[in-house]
């Protein structure tokens, strides 16, 4: 009979004895019962967490609805990220239905989307005199969204010159961050998640 | 309102587990009680899902393992009362096998989990290694060490 053997035939009976020697009596059991009972109904957090996560699966989808149909009949108050999503989603949208007008409008001024990804506008070109959101005070999107431009911030990005304008809705609450470049008078403007540039439908000559 | 847990059911499921290993880390019945009792308290506070019934063994009996120790550790216990003269007064009644009762609660807190749930729960080295977050190999060491501790206890036998 080896170490192991000896031990499982001799100790482990004993030990196994000893921890049955442990157990709780009744007594023991009823007194902490009624102890956990009392505790329980004073415990503030007596909720199932299945309950909460039954209301959140019905509450998302909710939530999610009212921000869209909040972004269709244009609410103030949204924040920002949602008007943002909601830019970018319409933005894809246009791209189905309005393609072909931005794409003109490159055209018109000889520009395509390569030549701007290929020539971003550094800080250096940047027009004197009155600022962008002076000269450019509405943009609107490829959704039909009227923006007035309130910040465009030019610099270095990524090693290369770049633009990122925000711009706010007509209310005044809701604003959107994309990326802005100019050329001819003419603002171009990606959204941060569609890789096409549009152009902007109104441009204000540098004279207003 | 809904119940977060059905805490008397996980009560009477592992009570008298949480309650051993209380006892084997405190030594008494009174402070294996107050023990256990705060484990299933912490449960009650802090609801949680378990997948079945040995993950929610293996949640108390850690965190009984965790209470304990940290009780063992407490200021408070150790200014109150030595660890020697509670052992003598819980081990010395006449219900229990004593000389093995007293071999295992001498035994270093180290080696208590590792014992009572190989030897006792009848977990695997590799399941207790995992429930307590250490390495297998340390869980063997610990057993083999443990034996050990507990045949020179027990007289050799």
């Amino acid at each position: 009979m080896d170490e192991h053997e000896r031990w499982d035939a001799e100790v482990r009976p004993r030990l196994v004895a000893a921890y049955d020697s442990m157990s709780p009596s009744a007594d023991a059991t009823e007194r902490v019962l009624s102890r956990l009972r009392e505790a329980e109904i004073a415990s503030p957090k007596v909720r199932d967490p299945r309950a909460d996560a039954s209301m959140l699966r019905f509450l998302l989808p909710l939530a999610a609805c009212v921000v869209v149909a909040a972004m269709l009949l244009r609410l103030p108050g949204l924040p920002r990220d949602a008007a943002s999503d909601a830019a970018s989603d319409a933005a894809s949208v246009a791209e189905e239905e309005g393609a072909a007008i931005v794409e003109d409008d490159l055209a018109e001024n000889g520009l395509a989307e390569e030549a701007f990804e290929a020539d971003p506008v550094s800080a250096a070109e940047q027009p004197s005199g009155p600022t962008m959101a002076e000269r450019y005070p509405l943009v609107v999107t490829p959704e039909g969204k009227e923006l007035r431009v309130e910040r465009v911030f030019s610099g270095e990005l990524d090693g290369e010159g770049a633009r990122e304008a925000v711009a706010m809705s007509e209310d005044g609450e809701r604003s959107v961050a994309c990326e802005t470049i100019e050329r001819n008078d003419i603002i171009y403007v990606r959204f941060s998640d569609s890789p096409r540039w549009y152009s902007t439908a109104r441009k204000v000559p540098h004279s207003q | 309102m809904k119940r977060a847990i059905d805490i008397e059911a996980v009560f009477r499921r592992h009570f008298a587990t949480v309650y051993r290993l209380c006892y084997s880390y405190l030594g008494s019945a009174s402070d294996a009680e107050d023990a256990a009792q705060s484990v299933f308290v912490k449960l009650l506070d802090h609801p949680r899902e378990f997948a079945d019934h040995e993950h929610e063994k293996a949640w108390l009996i850690v965190c009984a393992s965790n209470h304990c120790k940290d009780e063992l550790k407490s200021a408070r216990r150790t200014r109150v009362v030595a660890m020697g003269e509670r052992l003598e007064a819980s081990v010395g009644s006449n219900d229990h096998p004593d000389e093995t009762i007293d071999a295992v609660l001498r035994l270093p807190s180290k080696y208590k989990d590792c014992i009572y749930l190989h030897y006792y729960e009848g977990y695997k080295t590799a399941e207790v290694a995992r429930m307590l977050g250490i390495p297998a190999s340390t869980v063997r060491n610990r057993l083999r060490e443990a034996r050990a501790l507990l045949k020179d206890s027990l007289g050799g036998s």
